[in-house]
């Protein structure tokens, strides 16, 4: 093997393990979010601290409290045993209501309450995934066209 | 009922065809005889023709809206216009297989009569390798998801488009993207007609530059496409999130980006051959991969994955494809053998090299980042998402290197640089690197990636100018003629060197956009009743009303602000809230200001019956020039697809 060829190798040594130091040191938990269901999180609750966190569920019905001048919301979210109440600051997901799918995702804080960055509804809207999955139209959409009538009707009255 | 019968049984025959032809070619060219040959082309051509009627059937039955059919029925209904109706032969599963493969035909189709007299060693591998494309789309076109399905029980009216793909840039977005994500299988296939028929030189290489070139600039400007309707439809503020769809998109440029370059160094060198082939594979690759990632749900769950076969087929598919590929390129290895050494690392070769090992590992480490979740669901039974910050965290130093590398590989020479060679070409473009580092430090710019990002593109744009300038004035020199006549005859004669330059200095511009609207925006959440103002990054947003409006898709709100700077009114911006009916879904139009220094973008999040409204707000510093980078690129791009003669003055007649 001539030196040349010896001296490239070692070159791209350096560069692989470079882009190898890159590639795991972005593997960090920060940068990481785990699905988790509202169960899960309760059990787990002393684990998860600074870690991201996803889970989705239903709001539990009048739990959901809107301080819109502040932009700020609180619920709990239903799950099979328990529920997790969560807050949010910021601008709130369309057709957000009570009894409605949301994800929300977040961190901990040190009450157990999921503060969330992202808030979504998961909206019923993608009839191609409802399709495969052998769905019928789901209840929500009545909520939403519900939804659409009292926009309209609120709009009117101005 | 004859579009529907007509369209069905095309498809039927096609894929009989298309299985005749693979076996007529491959055998004919192993026995050497012309017949077969001849009959395999012809059914290839046979393909294109009944594929073309199929799609030219869904089409027309989008057109006239007949329910019957399922695809039409999920896709278009009573309301929507003309022009969405022929997009929604994209809109879905189905359609946009179809046209996949309907794109791969019509190559096929010309790469068969572009080489009618050419190539004709690697013509009937060729032949059936894209046949062998076609032949897996059509098989899942015709048992996994037929368009042609009808409904035992048409309805009245259909379900509709989705809105968020009703904008034009959804509109054109998929077929660009798909002109080039096809456009790769082409060099893929004259690369396994090269191995397959051992004619190993470059001509696999020279005889599909320009479809390699065609296919890679249609993915980039997909690419770009891509984010100019995220940004403009989806109302986050970004055109970029790291998202798997975008992510699938990005792979095969990236490697044929490397590809691209490095065959440049097997032309003029012959190193790297086994490389080169290992290239295009992995890009051909990625190409069925993206499509798979993106039509099958398997990043959204690993669960929906496993239950539905066609996910399994891509993957069979693929692996089927790598392993055929991968295994003619081991068998040839012998042949594959460099005919030069590396001899240093201040050469053409080892700077195009290291720029490919760089976007390669770009690759990997975006192609790791998407596939975590699934790899995490499966082997840990631990669902997780990886989010931007990975991307960012990995990717931003490497694409840092990308640049440098952008602007420091054309300057080495071929071989090696002499220490002469590299003073003079690297000192003007350092200073002005040095010197833009300097006047951003003085304008309080401190943000290190940033910073790094604006000065490694003044280095690079420096490097242009300085080659330019060179040729430029040589001509003026030598012979006589004006600069802007000497500029232009300098990228006709050299059209692969500078309109390389030009797609360079446009990725340069590009890069300046991304580096400022990543790391400079400014957002700010707020709540205002009629007649207040909100202030962001010197820039004041007074809400001013609201109004409705209704069409027959769709109702909406918009809210009307005026934009201030320095007390001035400077424009306003509208941003709109909508509410589909069918399917009854709302989206958020954002209201954007576009400038040349920053872009103002607004979001209309919800309004109470007093009037009172919550809105998004966002200073988006140099996002245009994102889109200027584009524009530039395609320019570049154009100027390198032109044909060798185009554009030269002709010689004065003696």
């Amino acid at each position: 093997m001539s030196v040349q060829k010896i001296k490239f190798l070692i070159a791209g040594a350096v560069i692989l393990s470079g882009f190898a130091y890159l590639g795991i040191s972005g593997f960090q938990s920060e940068n990481l979010v785990y699905f988790l269901t509202v169960d899960e999180v309760s059990q787990k609750a002393p684990t998860l601290g600074g870690r991201g966190i996803r889970v989705q569920g239903k709001i539990v019905p009048k739990t959901l409290q809107k301080n819109p001048d502040a932009m700020q919301l609180a619920f709990h979210i239903q799950g099979e045993k328990g529920t997790l109440p969560v807050s949010y600051k910021g601008v709130p997901p369309d057709l957000l209501e009570n009894g409605f799918p949301v994800i929300a995702e977040g961190k901990l804080d040190a009450k157990g309450v999921l503060v969330a960055k992202n808030l979504m509804v998961a909206c019923p809207s993608k009839f191609e995934e409802m399709k495969d999955a052998g769905e019928s139209m789901p209840t929500d959409h009545e909520a939403m066209m519900k939804e659409a009538v009292k926009r309209k009707q609120m709009s009117e009255a101005r | 009922m004859i579009a529907i019968q007509f369209g069905h049984y095309s498809l039927l025959a096609s894929l009989v065809l298309a299985v005749f032809g693979i076996g007529a070619c491959i055998f004919g060219a192993l026995k050497r005889r012309a017949d077969l040959i001849a009959a395999g082309r012809n059914a290839a051509v046979g393909v294109f023709w009944l594929v073309s009627g199929a799609s030219a059937c869904l089409i027309y039955l989008l057109m006239v809206r007949d329910y019957r059919v399922e695809y039409v029925a999920g896709h278009v209904n009573n309301t929507l216009n003309g022009f969405y109706r022929f997009s929604a032969f994209w809109g879905g599963q189905e359609g946009s297989l179809l046209l996949w493969l309907l794109l791969l035909c019509v190559y096929a189709y010309v790469v068969i009569r572009q080489n009618r007299d050419r190539n004709l060693e690697l013509m009937p591998y060729v032949t059936a390798t894209l046949m062998a494309t076609a032949l897996f789309f059509l098989v899942i076109l015709n048992f996994v998801t037929p368009p042609f399905d009808t409904l035992t029980a048409p309805p009245a009216d259909g379900r509709g488009l989705n809105p968020l793909l009703q904008d034009w840039g959804m509109v054109i977005h998929p077929p660009n993207l798909y002109l080039g994500y096809v456009g790769f299988a082409v060099p893929f296939a004259f690369c396994i007609g090269a191995l397959a028929s051992g004619k190993l030189d470059t001509d696999w290489i020279t005889s599909t530059r320009r479809w390699t070139l065609f296919a890679w600039f249609f993915n980039g400007v997909g690419i770009l496409l891509g984010g100019a309707w995220a940004y403009k439809e989806l109302g986050w503020g970004g055109y970029w999130a790291w998202d798997p769809v975008e992510n699938a998109s990005l792979m095969p440029w990236l490697v044929g980006t490397a590809f691209l370059h490095s065959v440049m160094i097997q032309e003029k060198r012959g190193m790297l051959k086994v490389w080169n082939v290992s290239l295009i594979i992995i890009t051909y690759a990625l190409t069925i991969f993206g499509t798979f990632l993106t039509r099958s749900g398997i990043i959204s769950s690993v669960h929906a994955f496993a239950n539905s076969s066609f996910g399994w087929a891509f993957l069979v598919y693929l692996l089927v494809a790598l392993v055929i590929s991968f295994g003619l390129m081991i068998w040839r290895l012998p042949e594959l053998q460099s005919e030069h050494e590396m001899e240093s690392f201040f050469s053409r070769e080892a700077s195009f090299l290291l720029n490919n090992v760089v976007l390669v590992g770009i690759t990997f480490a975006v192609f790791w980042g998407t596939i975590f979740p699934v790899v995490s669901e499966a082997v840990k039974g631990v669902k997780v998402t990886v989010g931007p910050p990975f991307f960012n965290q990995v990717n931003v130093p490497i694409g840092l290197l990308l640049i440098l590398l952008c602007g420091a590989g054309p300057l080495f020479a071929w071989r090696r640089t002499s220490r002469k060679q590299m003073n003079r070409s690297f000192i003007y473009p350092s200073v002005v690197a040095v010197g833009a580092l300097l006047v951003l430090a003085l304008f309080g710019v401190r943000h290190v990636y940033a910073a790094l990002a604006f000065g490694l593109c003044a280095f690079v744009v420096g490097t242009i100018v300085l080659e330019y300038w060179r040729g430029i004035s040589s001509r003026v020199r030598h012979q006589g003629e004006r600069i802007a006549r000497a500029a232009w005859e300098l990228t006709m004669r050299n059209k692969r060197r500078f309109g390389g330059y030009i797609v360079h200095l446009g990725m340069a511009i590009l890069f300046v956009g991304v580096a400022a609207s990543s790391a400079y925006q400014e957002v700010g959440e707020v709540r205002l009743r009629l007649g207040e103002s909100f202030a962001l990054d010197g820039v004041r947003m007074r809400y001013e009303g609201i109004r409705e409006s209704t069409t027959p898709q769709y109702r909406s709100a918009f809210a009307r602000l005026g934009v201030y700077r320095a007390g001035f009114r400077i424009g306003e911006v509208e941003p709109e809230k909508r509410l589909y009916f069918t399917p009854p879904q709302p989206t958020t139009e954002p209201g954007i200001r576009r400038g040349a220094r920053s872009d103002i973008y607004a979001v209309f999040a919800e309004a109470d019956p007093d009037g009172t409204a919550t809105f998004k707000f966002m200073v988006n510093p140099l996002v245009n020039w994102v889109w200027a980078g584009g524009v530039v690129f395609t320019l570049g791009s154009i100027v390198c697809f032109l044909p060798e003669r185009w554009g030269r003055r002709r010689k004065k007649r003696a």
